[in-house]
């Protein structure tokens, strides 16, 4: 069944369009990644779906929600949690206080208890680090507060962006682990990685981004057995050879 | 110097301190949730203070009656000024933004010098009005209520600020907006909220101020400009800086008072500046 359902995005800054006719979906319980070079317009992309950036195309159903008209304090209530590039945790906050905003504006106390239990049990260090003010934690650390906090509210689709990224292979494999164990318990994950290979051992399914329009979408398995990948990649597109 | 004159002098700086601190706290929590300077403030000030003199001299309301309904009207006006005219320049330049609110002082300024001429008043018979003498110290004690009710009201915002979901909700706007949306706090009503709570606290300390200072048009300027020394000095954003600094400038301002001359009372506050300015940019307790 489809969780998340995007068709035919399109995003400008200002004049400057970035993003053409995107159309990305995830099924209930799916892991899928974007990939793509530097400044292909994943962050973008995953942006316009939590509302940050504004649409001059395109529509965006979500549980039965049409987000396409919604701003975006609205969209983590409905089920759909996005964790920013680099974490962004508030600095001069506690990791406690962190994860109590990530719970919504009014959380009530059971559901309170049973996230920070389930986040804790997620990662057990960030328990110990309650009292620390997020900006005094290693990179690693950060990170994990980012997707605990994001999963304070309980989503459906938790989207993560580049969660791996500057994680040493020990902290990487922790966090991939409590990514995993997520997907097990039902949560659907969109994540961005740039790493292909980790990424498609990851993921059930990709997309592949190129200059803000999306030129292959497929299962992990082919992706990584074809070679299609190294030309998007590597290779240049006909119109920017010489001539 | 006798030990009675060093107490006087000290809970006069504290009293004076704690007004200075409510006002600049009250600025700079507008500044720390959306990086605008509202130039305004001393007109909100001066807005309060002949609100309360009006009040007193219509229906005969004791500016102690009157505080409450001051800082709630305050609010109020604050949160109509985000909405009306702070709101439509959110995404224009820095020049836009600084020429909103800076019009929006003059216009006030200029508003209260039509209306009310630019006469001096006063509240001569005020409850608080006196002296208190405890020991043999003498103290007004106007003054040492007002310190008293802008030292209450800062520790409440405080309270609010640092000890509340929604006080938490307003500083996470302020440290990353973008981050804030994204777990579904409405920023723009957390902008509305920090306006109102901005000007709620100009109207308190105009209430408090106006049961011993002369209430004029331009009455704004003499406390804003020390106030914006307290923000800058205690660092911008930081509401415990503003604290620390506005206390530090009201007992300094009365010690220099005393010993140079009063009308030089303000020159070591803004030596002062200059110092910590050179020495630590960010202020007392500023972030990088
Ligand atoms: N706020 C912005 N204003 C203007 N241009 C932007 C903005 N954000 C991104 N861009 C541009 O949009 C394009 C896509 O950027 P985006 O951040 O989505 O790429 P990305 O695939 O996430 O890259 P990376 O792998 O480096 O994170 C880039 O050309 C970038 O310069
Ligand atoms: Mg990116």
């Amino acid at each position: 069944m489809k969780l998340l359902e995007a068709r035919g995005l399109g995003v400008a800054y200002g004049d400057f369009q970035v993003l053409w006719d995107a159309s990305i979906e995830a099924d209930k319980g799916e892991i899928v990644c974007l990939l793509g070079p530097n400044g292909s317009g994943k962050s973008t992309l995953m942006n316009s779906l939590s509302r940050l950036t504004r649409l001059t195309a395109g529509e965006i159903l979500f549980d039965g929600h049409a987000l396409h008209d919604l701003p975006p304090h609205r969209i983590s209530s409905l089920g759909l949690s996005h964790v920013l590039e680099r974490h962004r945790l508030f600095p001069y906050m506690t990791v406690l206080e962190n994860l109590l905003l990530g719970a919504g504006p009014r959380p009530d106390r059971a559901r309170l208890a049973r996230a920070f239990e389930r986040v804790y049990s997620l990662f057990p260090r960030l328990k110990e680090r309650e009292k620390q003010l997020a900006h005094s934690m290693s990179g690693g650390e950060q990170q994990m507060c980012a997707i605990a906090r994001g999963l304070m509210s309980e989503p459906k689709l938790l989207m993560v962006d580049e969660p791996f990224i500057g994680l040493s292979p020990q902290l990487r494999h922790e966090v991939a682990g409590a990514l995993r164990r997520l997907n097990e318990e039902g949560v659907t994950i969109l994540l961005i990685e740039q790493n292909v290979r980790e990424a498609l051992a990851f993921a059930h399914r990709a997309y592949v981004l190129r200059a803000g329009r999306i030129v292959l979408a497929a299962p992990a398995g082919e992706l990584l057995a074809g070679d299609a990948l190294e030309s998007v990649f590597f290779g240049r597109r006909d119109d920017e050879r010489l001539h | 110097m006798t030990a009675t004159l060093a107490t006087q002098l000290l809970v006069s700086g504290l009293g004076m301190g704690c007004i200075f601190a409510l006002i600049a706290i009250g600025l700079t929590l507008i500044y720390g949730v959306m990086n605008i300077v509202n130039f305004a403030h001393g007109e909100f000030l001066m807005i309060s203070m002949y609100g309360t003199w009006l009040a007193y001299s219509f229906w005969g309301v004791d500016p102690v009656v009157a505080l409450p309904a001051v800082g709630a009207l305050m609010f109020l006006f604050g949160v109509l000024v985000y909405y009306v005219l702070v709101r439509q320049v959110l995404d224009g330049t820095m020049h836009a933004q600084i020429f909103a609110t800076f019009g929006l002082m003059v216009f006030l300024q200029a508003a209260a010098q039509f209306v009310f001429g630019a006469d001096y008043h006063a509240i001569d018979k005020s409850w608080l009005g006196g002296v208190l003498r405890i020991g043999g110290i003498t103290l007004p004690s106007a003054q040492l209520a007002a310190g008293l009710g802008a030292l209450l009201a800062t520790l409440a915002l405080y309270a609010l600020i640092f000890r509340t979901h929604l006080g938490r909700q307003l500083r996470a706007v302020s440290q990353d907006r973008t981050a804030a949306l994204t777990l579904g706090i409405d920023a723009d009503r957390m902008n509305a909220l920090a306006w109102g709570i901005g000007a709620a606290c100009v109207g308190v300390a105009g209430a408090l101020l106006s049961s011993f200072y002369y209430v004029f048009p331009r009455v704004g300027a003499v406390f804003v400009l020390i106030s914006y020394v307290a923000v800058a000095l205690g660092g911008f954003g930081s509401i415990g800086g503003a604290l620390v600094a506005g206390v530090l400038i009201g007992i300094l301002q009365v010690i220099s008072g005393f010993f140079v001359a009063s009308t030089l009372k303000f020159l070591p506050v803004y030596l002062l500046y200059l110092v910590v300015v050179l020495l630590r940019p960010t202020g007392i307790l500023g972030r990088q």
